[in-house]
């Protein structure tokens, strides 16, 4: 092989001296930090010849030698140097964001200068090292317009909700695609990647980078691009390691202790005696005699949860090939009992050179998850989860049995199984859960290979097959326990639920396969530059899963399935589907002289989840662009760096969320008769489903300016037209609801980004930079011509020219002092004690924020580093249902309350704020509170060694950091519900955000 | 050489495109025309199946808890709040749900129709034919059901001069046809279309399985889990009697009680049916066993027990004067006689503060042991929604109103005697004028609690009641109970006592404007 390529250099020297004399010039063009060659350099002869480099960095231009050639490629420095055969022109990179790469997934990388549309690129440096499992939550307030927000701390969950430039739609899923080196991915395989085998993720907004994906890139687009060798570096072997521990961000709700929930019980009995009791002798003993006053938010989230990770890579490349191998493993602890996950990943990548036209390569990614999440009680109130517990159980209650002595003292024994008082007696959720044993996993594989062609100049046929694959497995085995006397004197009650025994097993599998193949042509004439690229792609996606229980083992230690006696048909569920998408798309981009871009893309989608007369839709855009700082009266501004001036126009499509078969009217089987077989109607048909569009018009300036500030502004309008929602049908049709394509909505907004390298010298290094987002959404047109719909129960109304994330809310106004009843406004503003939802108004209050940004510091001196980087969202409201359930007359006896409650108003206590203890609870505007908050995601310090310390342990980077995730949040004082960052209309209680706190260190030789 | 790679690549790209036209595994399309077996099976499940799930559970509960004869205690974390405090509105998920529960159903059924006859329309063999048809009267049957249950739940007491007033009766369906076109949904009919639509549907039911029974007859005996003629007779009364046909409810009750194959059940053997272990009384229940239960026909979340075990939550407790009316009648030497005060209630501990006391627990639904559910006993009972003492009492009251008070005096005489442990000396009541119909009313009452008549009685009745009652059964248990279900009243005419059209339905569908029940 090594004969052969010296053999091929030799003839290809051989030619290329002979076209010399003919007074050709050949030359490559490298980035001189890498030596990475740069495909589509613009290289142009004083004399007006021009040429673009090829795919290996290579052009070839007629002139004499000793021209001057001015040689640019957007992100770097321009050069102008004298022609000479064989040339090598290394470009140093200029010191401006817009260096950075965009990633469009189809066809070559384009720098960020010479990218007609609006993109922002997160590098490597803000996603490595973060200590949560997952890549995502490290791009929360890093780019202006997606909006990420972490709903739980649960190690083994990813944030709920990503979105770009607002929500595009109703109830359809808003979050974008996500693509993975050049195939699409499900959000499942967010805690699946390793954080540190990512290079970089860029963030597609408008309608000139999305409209390439077509169909599914409404909602903009992420792409996600793995780490890879690099030709000619020589190996670089890395290993990192870090250790940690988490605890729970603060909850704001307060609860009562014993003494306040005594003294409150005694308040209600003395104001209400014919139905209010105050607590028994026997409690009130326990209470101020024995002092049993449990805090029951610190017992359940107990201490530190650790975490520990470790892992290692080497890279590096020949001249013809390059690699990168790593492996990581990960172990993350939650912050309740049977709540983790653990991670081993091996990713690999090899691109070669196998002949001068043709390279191939693979890149491949495989991991084993394994995870437990606790019960969450975010959407119901469920007395048996840990999290509700860690609220309601009685103070008095203590968290270890006790007995009391001959001499009456009380004594404690083991750790508590059983509450005997709150809830009439209750099992311990721990203790439950450990009962319920089990978990799940995940493994994951995502694999592709190219193969790719130069067969002439400029034109490179590449073909992509990709396989995205997880299997799901998952455990869940219920041992029993039996009823006994505690300590206490007491009988358990743990029910005959705890006391049976059950095993379920379930397993799914997910399989997609993405075949992609595209034809690019890149040229250069003269001034004019020209990049063209037309493909075809089709992706299939076939899911199956099944999953059995059986139950009635007659032991915890015989607890197989097979060791059950019985088993149910409503106990096995078995389902499989598949879809399967076809695409053709081309798209252009022309430039004058570096100086006027056009860009224009168009894709037809075909998809099978349409009835056969909808499937098929295309989508397209056109964009155009201003380098001003490429004219030649700008030339003599040596303070402005850069300066471009973007627009365009055009569509996408969405349908995620909707379901593989949603045109199809079905019947299925349901549970037999008699023994006999049923068939009942399962689905209606829905044939005239098809596309939502989004349809984007923007505009935004680059800039950069004295080598210190640069960002850029957009202004964007974006339009969702057929939008699908469940419209609600008259139940006499024998459905609820149905999927339409109707209704319009808006978002409307403006992003503003902002970076400065304040101060800069040999040994400091002083980086702040800020961005946010305002984003307004309305809705523009409504079903069945109507101005205005109520979602009934989710305390919103959805109207014309208002916003859809607006809650909807009887205005409380407070208690009448006289009486103890509530005084609310009705709908006209005028007083009432009546409570009617007739008078719910619309209150201007969104549970989406309008605001939303970030910024980050960058501070180094010599060695040493911090990074801290912020995110955070403004008018966030959300209703507190939590509030709610804990300050009520229900069940006041049986569980512990909020401390607001000490505030009841009774005939006794006729200033209280809190209304009259006989008075029904309503949801109103009480329990509307602002979750606006402002957060540090990241804190990051770091120290590297000096190179010449390095040098003598043969190391070339030995770094130790510590990270902190979530260490500070600021949120607004009448914020009284777990975690402002949860985005939802209401919150019950959710499993707390974490505070990470982690050591580590890096070493690479 | 390169050329054959480019255009290699160009191939694969052709190749690689995919079929569009995926499986669904497991369904069969909506539009296809159905096989007999698959008509069979649509009518155990149109049929069976949803009469099974619309005779259990909440629906016999819901409607108990919102009225007078039991009371929340201030332990039950507020399940049932919504209905039992007074608190119905438009809103209302358990209304809500029952409302397009039903619609559900018809839906169902009207398909099924659709899909039989146009079975029958292709000629198939006798034997089929004959069965078709008879599934076609069941279907009948089924859609008079739903529609009737609405009709007692959300339509005013019938009165005859408003029958043909727009807007009092239902929205009547008859052809599935599932879409979001809203001008194709239609209003409020009148009542007389309503009850021609149910009386018509009976009619045909009936006649069908008449025809059937010539040839069959397996399904006139007691207990039986398919429909018989009897079965749409004792619907026929029902209706009858609500709707102030008394001569139909008491020719149809007659038919019923003609039938030799049932009797009242007595004594243990009355105790014994609420375990399902007699059915002496029962003209149609649907089957159900341990395969085919689910925990949604459970009455634990209204009166029983949350699942047994020791656990001693209990949401809802009969009130006072519910109890001490089973206590009226003695036996000669002075002992409580009443075999439903043994058959309905349980005396055991539920939860209270801090500690437990003793009390009367609603227990007409005990559980069968044979209908656990993963070693669960969830108390869950076969459905029993045609009883025979239901027609003696239709009988008792229609002829009371008909002005035969010696008819209306034997028949509620053999059905009381029926119910005490001791008839010996028991005389057969002589009453007439409102003592007569008091009576009957009182026993319609204690028969019947439980089985989803109450709020159709109370509204009938025009009977209001005030939930702030004495309860000396015991302190403890008195103190428990719930402050927001003590302060419910309702008045004699109270606009509760019709259930609200769902808010979402007022809203999406045009027709129904104006025609909301009075007071939502």
């Amino acid at each position: 092989m090594k004969k052969l390529f010296l053999l091929l250099m030799t003839v290809t020297m051989t030619v290329a001296s002979a076209l010399a004399q003919a007074g050709v010039i050949r030359g490559t063009v490298v980035s001189a930090g890498d030596n990475e060659p740069l495909i589509g350099a613009s290289v142009v002869a004083s004399n007006g010849q021009g040429a673009a480099t090829d795919f290996d960095g290579n052009f070839t231009l007629k002139v004499a030698p000793g021209t001057a050639l001015k040689v640019s490629y957007v992100g770097y420095t321009e050069a102008v140097v004298p022609a000479a055969d064989g040339m090598i022109i290394k470009l140093q990179p200029s010191d401006t964001r817009l260096d950075e790469v965009v990633v469009t997934g189809y066809g070559a990388a384009k720098k960020l200068g010479s990218f007609v549309g609006a993109a922002a690129v997160v590098g490597a440096d803000a996603i490595e090292n973060t200590p949560s499992a997952n890549f995502v939550d490290a791009l929360a307030g890093k780019v202006a317009g997606l909006a990420i927000y972490s709903n739980t701390g649960e190690p083994s969950s990813s944030p709920a909700n990503i979105n770009i430039r607002g929500i595009s739609s109703l109830e359809f899923s808003a979050t974008p695609l996500f693509i993975l080196d050049g195939a699409p991915v499900s959000s499942a395989i967010f805690t699946s990647l390793n954080p540190n085998d990512i290079e970089n993720v860029t963030v597609l907004k408008d309608a000139a980078s999305t409209a390439i994906y077509g169909s599914r890139a409404g909602n903009g687009v992420i792409v996600i691009t793995t780490k890879k060798g690099k030709f000619g570096e020589t190996a670089k072997v890395t290993v990192r390691g870090a250790m940690g521990w988490a605890n729970a961000v603060p909850s704001r709700i307060k609860m009562m202790n014993s003494k306040q929930y005594l003294k409150f019980r005694d308040d209600m009995a003395a104001a209400y005696p014919n139905f209010a009791t105050p607590v028994s002798d026997k409690i009130r003993k326990l209470i101020n005699e024995y002092g049993i006053d449990t805090d029951w938010q610190k017992e359940i989230f107990s201490g530190a949860a650790p975490s520990k990770s470790m892992e290692a890579s080497v890279q590096g490349g020949t001249d013809k090939s390059n690699y990168f191998l790593s492996v990581g493993h990960m172990d993350q602890d939650g912050l309740i009992a049977k709540s983790y996950l653990r991670r081993e990943s091996v990713r690999a990548s090899f691109n070669s050179d196998i002949k001068p036209w043709m390279r191939v390569g693979f890149s491949g990614n495989f991991s084993y998850e394994k995870y437990q999440s606790a019960g969450i009680a975010a959407v119901n109130f469920y007395i048996n989860t840990p999290i509700m517990q860690a609220y309601c159980l009685l103070p008095y209650e203590s968290p270890r049995y006790y007995h009391f002595d001959k001499d009456n003292n009380l004594v404690y024994d083991g750790k508590a199984e059983y509450y005997p008082y709150s809830y009439g007696g209750v099992i311990d959720a721990n203790y439950r859960n450990k009962l319920a044993d089990g978990y799940g996993s995940q493994a994951t594989v995502t694999s592709s290979i190219y193969e790719q062609f130069t067969p002439i100049k400029g034109l490179i046929v590449r073909a992509q097959q990709n396989i995205y694959a997880y299997d799901t497995f998952s455990l869940t085995t219920k041992n029993a326990t039996q009823e006994y006397m505690t300590p206490m004197g007491m009988m358990t009650n743990f029910g005959a639920a705890n006391t049976s025994r059950f095993v379920t097993r379930g397993a799914g599998r997910m399989y997609q396969f993405t075949y992609t193949n595209t034809a690019q042509y890149i040229r250069q004439f003269g001034l004019h530059g020209m990049d063209i690229l037309v493909g075809q792609e089709s992706i299939i996606n076939k899911n199956t899963s099944f999953s059995v229980k059986t139950s009635g083992q007659p032991s915890n230690d015989l607890m197989l399935l097979t060791n059950g006696t019985d088993v149910k048909l409503a106990d096995i569920a078995d389902s499989r589907g598949e879809y399967v998408v076809n695409s053709y798309f081309a798209t252009g981009d022309y430039n004058y002289d570096e100086r006027y871009f056009v860009n224009a893309s168009i894709r037809r989608d075909g998809c099978s989840k349409f009835a056969p007369e909808h499937r098929w839709n295309t989508f397209g855009a056109v964009g155009l662009m201003w380098n001003a700082k490429n004219e030649s009266f700008l030339k003599p501004y040596t303070w402005l760096d850069a300066l471009q001036v973007r627009a365009n126009y055009g569509t996408a499509g969405n349908y995620s969320g909707l379901g593989n078969y949603a045109w199809r009217g079905t019947l299925g089987t349901a549970t037999t008769y008699n023994g006999t077989p049923t068939l009942g109607l399962a689905a209606p048909s829905n044939r005239d489903l098809t596309w939502e569009t989004i349809e984007q018009i923007s505009a935004g300036v680059n800039y950069g300016f004295l080598g210190r500030l640069y960002g850029n502004v957009d202004f964007y309008v974006k339009n969702t037209h057929n939008m699908i929602i469940s419209i609600p049908w008259s139940v006499t049709t024998g459905w609820s609801d149905g999927l339409a394509n109707i209704g319009s909505l808006r978002n409307k907004g403006v992003e503003f980004t902002l970076g400065s390298h304040i101060y800069q010298d040999k040994d400091w290094y002083v980086g702040l930079n800020v961005n946010f987002n305002y984003n307004r959404n309305t809705i523009t047109k409504l079903f069945n011509g109507r101005d205005e719909y109520r979602l009934d129960d989710y305390g919103m109304v959805y109207k014309i020219g208002e916003d859809p994330f607006q809650l909807n809310t009887v205005r409380y106004v407070g208690v009448d002092q006289r009486d103890g009843k509530c005084i609310w406004l009705d709908k006209d503003g005028n007083k009432t004690k009546v409570f009617s939802k007739d008078d719910a108004v619309n209150t201007g209050k969104s549970y989406q924020a309008p605001w939303t940004g970030g910024f980050g510091l960058n501070l180094r001196y010599k060695g040493f580093a911090v990074r801290s980087d912020w995110a955070w969202a403004a008018e966030k409201y959300i209703f507190n249902w939590a509030y709610q359930q804990l300050a009520s007359n229900l069940s006041y006896t049986q569980a512990n309350l909020s401390v607001k409650m000490l505030d009841t108003w009774t005939p006794l206590n006729t200033t209280g704020t809190m209304p009259g203890f006989t008075e029904d609870i309503q949801g109103d505007s009480r329990y509307l509170e602002d979750s606006s908050f402002a957060r540090m995601k990241n804190l990051s310090v770091s120290y590297t060694l000096p190179n010449n310390l390095l040098k003598k342990m043969y190391l070339s980077d030995l770094t130790f950091r510590f990270t902190g995730r979530n260490l500070l949040t600021f949120c607004a004082d009448g914020f009284t519900a777990v975690d402002p960052e949860y985005v939802n209309n209401g919150v019950r209680f959710n499993y707390p955000n974490t505070r990470q706190y982690e050591f580590g260190f890096e070493v690479s030789f | 050489m390169k050329k054959i790679f480019l255009s290699l690549a160009a191939c694969a790209g052709v190749l690689t495109s995919c079929d569009m036209n995926t499986t669904q595994y497991g369904v069969i399309d909506d539009s296809a025309k159905l096989t007999y077996e698959y008509v069979t099976q649509d009518r155990n499940y149109s049929v069976y199946s949803c009469l099974r799930g619309c005779t259990v559970g909440s629906w016999l509960y819901d409607e108990a808890l919102q009225l007078d004869q039991f009371i929340g205690l201030n332990t039950n974390g507020g399940r049932g709040g919504n209905i039992a405090n007074g608190n119905i509105n438009s809103s209302n998920g358990d209304t809500g749900d029952k409302y397009a529960g039903m619609y559900s159903r018809i839906a169902q059924v009207n398909y099924a129709i659709e899909k039989a006859e146009q079975f029958l329309a292709g000629g198939p063999a006798a034997d089929q034919a004959a069965q078709v048809n008879r599934y076609i009267a069941e279907m009948k049957f089924a859609r008079a059901y739903y529609y009737f249950y609405l009709f007692d739940h959300y339509c005013p007491t019938y009165v005859a001069a408003n029958g043909d007033k727009e807007g009092l009766g239902l929205s009547l369906v008859t052809v599935y046809n599932p879409t979001g076109d809203t001008s194709k949904y239609p209003g409020r009919s009148s009542q007389n279309a309503t009850l021609a639509l149910i009386n018509g549907d009976l009619d045909a039911a009936f006649n069908g399985l008449a025809e059937f029974e010539k040839t069959t007859k397996t399904f006139t005996t007691a207990g039986a889990n398919y429909l018989s003629t009897y079965a749409v007779a004792a619907l026929q009364a029902r209706v009858a009697l609500v709707t102030g046909q008394y001569e139909t409810a008491i020719a149809k009750a007659d038919y019923v009680i003609g039938n030799s194959n049932y009797s009242l059940a007595t004594g243990e053997s009355y105790i014994d049916m609420w375990h399902d272990a007699n059915v002496s009384e029962l003209i149609f229940t649907p089957f159900v066993d341990q395969i085919e239960v689910s925990s949604g026909m459970s009455t634990s979340q209204g009166w029983n027990y949350w699942w047994p075990g020791k656990l001693s939550q209990v949401d809802y407790i009969p009130t006072q004067a519910t109890v001490l009316s089973f206590g009226e009648y003695e036996d000669a030497a002075g002992e409580l006689n009443d075999v439903r005060l043994d058959a309905f209630f349980t005396y055991g501990d539920i939860n209270t503060d801090d500690a437990t006391a003793k009390s009367f627990i609603f227990n007409k639904y005990p559980g069968n042991d044979e209908l656990i559910i993963n070693q669960v006993n969830y108390y869950i009972n076969t459905p029993k929604p045609f009883r025979l003492s239901e027609q003696y009492l239709i009988k008792a009251e229609a002829a009371a109103l008909k002005g035969d008070a010696p008819t209306a005096n034997t028949v509620i005489s053999d059905l009381v005697k029926a119910r005490l442990w001791d008839a010996s000396g028991f005389v057969n009541f002589n009453l007439s004028g409102d003592a007569l119909l008091t009576l009957i009313r009182k026993e319609r009452t204690k028969e019947l609690i439980g089985e989803g008549f109450h709020l159709s009685d109370m509204r009938r009745w025009k009977l209001g009641f005030d939930r702030n009652q004495p309860y000396q059964l015991n302190a403890a248990i008195a103190a428990t109970r719930s402050i927001l279900g003590l302060k419910v009243k309702y008045t004699a005419d109270d606009y509760r006592y019709v259930w609200p059209i769902p808010y979402s339905e007022m809203q999406i569908n045009p027709q129904l404007a104006g025609q909301q029940n009075s007071g939502y």
